[in-house]
């Protein structure tokens, strides 16, 4: 079985300030959450002889994303690397993304996706890609088994827990996990560096300049601004104890604005 | 002004029990080949009571919306079997001119392939210059799946939309909800996913008509769940109306104790943050934030949490929230309605004392 796991790198804006509306770039950057969630599905999945493949289309340093997939066990990786990327929306995205499958590792069995990334929180591109290769989808996972030769999957919609059967060539997207973030060990570590990790420009796939990258986006950003708060807040100190409980009662037991 | 007659049909007669003519007819009298590339068409999703289907709120929302743009047509397309007409009634209430009623007696469920070979059907005969979806489960997948198969943008979970000159300026947050950012998209229709309520709902105008045209269809191939069950009643935070959630200030497993002490004595949800979950001390599906859960209850009681971005993402709706935290620079009291600065197991124990007290004075 060989699952192709795509996965993105996001800026943590959890150390990064953001301060006039500038979103931090080329600071710290970690593998989206979601994807990690769906690199333990496709880990958890792998089987002896079966290949589990990363792609990610980010600039240079999303490089550190596919590493982390190699060492917690991904065996090859894909990286979409090249200045005529740059700027592209969840259209561009996808295409490139669909392009890449199907000019390169067109026999894939899954593939594996977040359900949406944290800087964007589109969850866009993989319904894009899986339209674009033409493949169903099950998106909002969060358990995974195989029963011979297919795979099923479990997602909970609108108070109902759905399990799919789903023949090979499908694309899944993973809401939920586990939460564990996992350490590699040395040997992880080092192992992954001779794993084999390919770069791909645009020249090595079909993809004209003019579909990829900020010429092939469909959508433009006009503008973006900080979101200030709009909450006239009280300051009450919890010495003034009982006019605290009783504010905190009263607004508890109101329960309106 | 609009009078009660249909808007659409030139003979001015009213059938919002849907047009008993064929396609065919209706392409002639209507002149549906030409290009409308004026309206504004919106996917309207249905709920299903038990024998009467009706409009989702955000369905509604959106239909006011789009009424308010400008004096474009509206144009509703909505999938379900013969009995779904009554929610097309509901429709032009809400400001709806035409409904495209795609039909077919499976349709009582959501079908992605067959909704969006449907949507994208309709789109294509009509035309339109946006088509706005809600950013429902299922217009999450309808909307992109939709815009890949015509090959346009798409712009998701916007929480405002504004029209100039027949452009759709499209504002959605970004960046954990830190950032607004306003997008234009550079073909047509003009696509979006919107956030239910973040309109308000329309004013019903009684007694407003248009047109429903049908669409049979066969269904496409579409994989079907292998079984589903009911989901057992869980944390069942997206409803609740009042929220006790700690974070890494909580402190101790005594503390945590109390908390839900009050939680239980108050009838309300409890709910931490990400810190929490990683403690080991509550689960997951507890969690609220970019990762876990997006609640907006009238009331959310943040007890030692720091108010990181992640957070907010999942809080930030809240109607009034209130915070205790011994920090006054956490980021929780800027967005608070109420903080309170000082000790969290303090606070606990005083609440819980002042909840006995009240009891007591009962008795
Ligand atoms: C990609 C990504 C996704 C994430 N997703 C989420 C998510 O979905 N949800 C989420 O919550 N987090 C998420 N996080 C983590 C987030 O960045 C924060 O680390 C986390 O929310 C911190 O939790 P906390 O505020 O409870 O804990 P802390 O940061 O430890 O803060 C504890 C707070 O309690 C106060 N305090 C301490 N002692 C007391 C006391 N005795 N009395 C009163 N107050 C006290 C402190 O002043 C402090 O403000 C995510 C992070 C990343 C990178
Ligand atoms: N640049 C990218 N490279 C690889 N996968 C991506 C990329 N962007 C999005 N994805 C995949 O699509 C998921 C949802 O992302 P998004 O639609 O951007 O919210 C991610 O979790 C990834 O699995």
């Amino acid at each position: 079985m060989r699952i192709l796991l795509l996965v993105k790198q996001v800026p943590d804006v959890s150390v990064s300030g953001m301060e006039d509306g500038k979103v931090p770039r080329g600071g710290p950057s970690v593998l989206n959450p979601q994807c990690e969630y769906a690199l333990d599905a496709a880990i958890g999945l792998k089987e002896d002889g079966d290949e589990v493949v990363a792609v990610c289309m980010g600039p240079p340093s999303a490089r550190e994303s596919l590493f982390r997939c190699l060492e917690l066990g991904a065996d090859r990786a894909y990286h979409l690397c090249d200045p005529d990327f740059a700027g592209s929306d969840v259209w561009a995205t996808a295409k490139t993304l669909a392009r890449l499958v199907t000019d390169k590792e067109s026999d894939f069995d899954y593939i594996l996706c977040g359900q949406r990334a944290a800087d964007g929180e589109t969850g866009q591109v993989p319904s894009m890609v899986a339209e674009l290769i033409g493949i169903p989808q099950v998106v909002g996972c969060y358990r995974f088994s195989r029963e011979k030769g297919s795979l099923h999957v479990w997602r909970e919609r609108s108070g109902w827990i759905e399990r799919f059967e789903l023949e090979p060539k499908a694309l899944v997207a993973v809401e939920k996990g586990c939460n564990v973030h996992r350490l590699p060990s040395i040997s992880d570590f080092l192992g992954a560096r001779k794993k084999d990790l390919m770069t791909i420009s645009r020249t090595d796939i079909s993809i004209e300049r003019e579909e990829c990258g900020l010429n092939g986006s469909h959508t433009v950003v006009k503008k973006v601004h900080v979101l200030t708060s709009s909450r006239e807040g009280i300051k009450l100190h919890l010495d003034d104890t009982s006019f605290a409980i009783d504010t905190v009662l009263e607004a508890v037991r109101r329960r309106e604005p | 002004m609009k009078d009660d007659s249909c808007s659409t049909c030139p003979t001015k007669s009213s059938c919002a029990g849907g047009c008993q003519r064929s396609e065919a007819e209706l392409a002639e009298m209507y002149d549906l080949e030409a290009d409308m590339s004026e309206g504004h068409m919106i996917w309207v999703e249905l709920d299903y009571t038990e024998g009467n289907p009706t409009l989702k709120d955000v369905s509604k929302q959106l239909l006011g919306k789009a009424r308010s743009f400008d004096d474009q047509r509206v144009i509703g397309i909505l999938f379900g079997p013969e009995s779904a007409r009554n929610a097309a009634r509901e429709a032009f209430s809400y400001g709806a001119d035409t409904i495209y009623h795609v039909r077919h007696n499976s349709f009582t469920d959501f079908h992605l392939e067959s909704f969006t070979a449907g949507l994208t059907a309709v789109v294509e005969r009509v035309k339109p210059n946006t088509l706005i979806l809600a950013a429902s489960d299922e217009g999450r997948e309808l909307g992109p799946r939709t815009a890949a198969r015509m090959g346009v943008g798409i712009t998701a979970d916007c929480t405002d939309l504004e029209m100039d000159k027949g452009v759709l300026r499209m504002t959605r947050p970004t960046f954990g909800g830190k950032l607004m950012a306003t997008i234009l998209s550079n073909t047509r229709p003009q696509m979006a996913t919107v956030r239910p309520g973040a309109f308000p709902l329309p004013e019903v105008e009684e007694g407003r008509r248009g047109t429903v045209i049908n669409w049979p269809m066969n269904p496409a191939p579409s994989i079907e769940p292998l079984e589903s069950v009911a989901a057992e009643e869980g944390a069942c935070l997206t409803d609740a109306e009042l929220i006790i959630s700690v974070g890494g200030g909580i402190g101790n497993l005594r503390n945590l104790e109390m908390a839900k002490e009050i939680a239980d004595k108050l009838g309300a949800e409890m709910a931490c943050s990400r810190n929490v979950v990683e403690k080991g001390w509550m689960e997951q599906d507890r969690q609220v934030g970019q990762t876990g859960n997006v609640v907006k209850p009238k009331v959310y009681l943040a007890l030692g949490i720091s108010g990181a971005v992640q957070h907010q993402t999942g809080m930030s709706g809240s109607q009034r929230i209130i915070a205790i935290n011994n920090d006054p620079d956490a980021a929780i009291h800027q967005i608070a309605n109420v903080s309170i600065i000082g000790d969290v197991g303090e606070f606990l124990q005083r609440l819980l004392k002042r909840l006995d007290e009240e009891k007591a004075a009962e008795i």
